[in-house]
């Protein structure tokens, strides 16, 4: 069963190739095709993301800015107090002001985020700083306004990411001034930046992974429609071909059926004649003989029209091959293989490996087997299985069978079951031309075709085929 | 003209027995069947010397009754009279030890060739 799946989709690429170029640039087209849907869908999916998850933290920075100012601010006021505390008693006990580790110590600065400064007026540093500020720092004082008791504020680093907060205060009873330095978040300019930035690469991203998606399905949509259109190009021709197989039948009937009594007139208008011509004379011989003549000829005419009406049924010719009836029989399931999958129909193949070539006319074969499948197909209507057999009679003749789990045909029904225009569908659907052409093709290729009940379920067609067409002239 | 005995079958009952009726007026003995089973009881108890075999019959497939007529009286000969689609049947048929098939319509001018030959193909037999 494996193998036959794989000689069937073999057989698909087949096509497919044969309809778009070779095997190796339909595989790559297709490698392509799934290399850049996987980038679309990373630009769209994995950016923003990112970018979400970046902006949250980014955004927890900033909040964090207004609240580590905050803390500043009461930093501040703890060290301004402890400080002045401990500078005035320092001064007056006369050491001079604190060594710096105490300053920090009291400060509580004394971690690599912070440091503190004790400057004058002017701004020039009354200690040295320990921590990461660099060794001299002239402090822009005009920033203190004479009369704020504490200021604290954000600078934006001159290197790097991000601000260094700064607060200042003066120290009670004393003339100096202390500055608390803290390394802070983001500053708002920055982060503004930094969310247009995200922003704009996180868009060009996502419309660059739409469009791409946007083009791959378009491409996808318009094979589709393509191989789509095909199929229903080939049933629609097939259809056709049925419409005109069923006139050609038609008219061959009618030509048939009207020989006949047009040779029962010749050759009474012929015995007429011999029997005026053996008689003597009598009234209105002549007139008779030439009445006689005239029926010759309207004979003659009808039999001109009766030829033309058969030349056009036979105008679908015989053209003999030697053909692979499995191939010929997958070919014609991968016509219809959507139509089943689409009603839940499994397809279960059982051919013979072994079966012979036979000799006989592929698009005749087609058509036959396309409509017995279209039949069994039709009788399932939804969830059933179709099995389709080949195998070999005997030396000359190969039979391939079609049992389907439909309803089956009460006996009465079957008898006229390849009748034209017999339908058992409702009206609108189905022409009832499909068996009886069906019937008609397998005969032309002096082969025969059953219709009966299966033991079980459903009905069975079997199709019995010569292996060698005999005399190849048509007719 | 010596003396000749025809059967026409065909399931065509005016067809046959008119024709039928023609060849007398030109001196044959000629019957007619209007299928093979008649043709093959008239074929034993009588058999003619050529048979016009008309193998466009329903019934019973004409090569068939050909085979039948060869089996059991192989001196018989048969004019096989074929339609337009059924050529192959024709040629099949000369396969099958027929003298000769002629298309319908048939003239009547052709037939009588037809039946000539073939009775003189009897009589060097």
């Amino acid at each position: 069963m494996n193998d036959i799946r794989k000689r069937l989709a073999t057989l698909l690429l087949k096509k497919v190739d044969a309809a778009s170029g070779d095997s190796a640039t339909l595989q790559s087209r297709y490698k392509q095709f799934r290399v850049s849907l996987l980038v679309a869908i990373t630009l769209i999916a994995m950016l923003p993301a990112t970018a979400i998850s970046v902006f949250g933290y980014f955004q927890y920075l900033v909040r964090l800015e207004k609240q580590e100012l905050q803390h500043l601010s009461w930093h501040l006021e703890d060290s301004s107090a402890k400080l002045s505390a401990l500078v005035n008693s320092s001064l007056q006990s006369g050491n001079g002001l604190p060594d710096a580790v105490t300053l920090q110590q009291v400060a509580g600065t004394n971690n690599p985020q912070t440091d503190s400064f004790i400057v004058d007026v002017k701004g020039q540093l009354q200690d040295p700083s320990t921590s990461f500020a660099p060794k001299e720092i002239q402090f822009p004082m005009d920033l203190l306004i004479p009369g704020d008791e504490q200021k604290t504020f954000a600078e934006k680093k001159p290197w790097g990411v991000g601000v260094t907060l700064y607060g200042i205060t003066s120290l009670d009873h004393t003339p100096w001034f202390l500055i608390l330095v803290k390394d802070g978040p983001m500053d708002k300019g920055e982060w503004m930046n930094f969310q247009l930035t995200l922003l704009v690469i996180f868009i060009l991203c996502f419309s660059a992974g739409m469009f791409i998606i946007f083009q791959l399905v378009n491409i996808l949509t318009s094979r589709i429609r393509e191989s789509d259109a095909n199929r229903m190009g080939l049933l629609s021709d097939a259809e056709h071909s049925n419409k005109l197989v069923s006139i050609g039948r038609l008219a061959a009937g009618v030509a048939h059926e009207i020989n006949n009594p047009l040779a029962v007139i010749d050759q009474k208008a012929g015995l007429i004649e011999d029997l005026i011509d053996m008689s003597s004379e009598f009234p209105h011989k002549e007139k008779v003989d030439r009445s006689i003549v005239g029926i010759h000829d309207a004979v003659q005419r009808c039999k001109i029209i009766t030829l033309r009406l058969l030349n056009f049924a036979r105008k679908m010719d015989t053209r003999i091959e030697h053909i692979d009836l499995n191939d010929l029989l997958y070919e014609v399931i991968c016509f219809l293989e959507k139509e089943a999958i689409h009603h839940q129909i499994q397809l279960d193949l059982q051919f013979d490996r072994e079966l012979p070539q036979i000799e006989s006319d592929r698009g005749q074969l087609q058509q036959i087997f396309l409509n017995i499948l279209n039949n069994a197909i039709d009788a399932v209507v939804n969830d059933g299985v179709i099995t389709i057999c080949s195998s070999r009679v005997d030396e000359d003749r190969i039979m391939v069978s079609v049992k389907d789990t439909g309803s089956g045909m009460d006996p009465e029904t079957l008898k006229h079951i390849f009748d034209p225009f017999f339908t058992t569908k409702e009206t609108g659907k189905g022409t009832g031309l499909g068996l009886s052409i069906t019937y008609s093709l397998v005969k032309r290729l002096r082969g025969d075709i059953l219709a009966e009940n299966n033991d079980n379920k459903g009905m069975c067609f079997t199709v019995t085929l010569p292996v060698r067409s005999q005399v190849v002239i048509n007719g | 003209m010596v003396d000749t005995r025809i059967l026409i079958v065909d399931d065509e009952v005016e067809f046959a027995s008119t024709l039928a009726e023609r060849l007398e007026l030109r001196g044959y003995r000629a019957s007619s069947a209007n299928c093979a089973e008649t043709a093959l009881a008239l074929i034993l108890a009588s058999p003619p010397h050529v048979v016009i075999l008309d193998i466009q019959m329903p019934d019973l497939n004409g090569l068939e009754t050909l085979e039948t007529i060869k089996e059991i009286h192989p001196e018989i000969e048969v004019i096989l009279l074929t339609g337009y689609g059924s050529i192959n049947s024709g040629i099949q048929g000369i396969v099958q030890g027929a003298f000769d098939f002629l298309m319908k319509p048939v003239s009547m001018t052709t037939l009588l060739k037809k039946i000539k030959q073939a009775r003189q193909k009897t009589l060097e037999a």
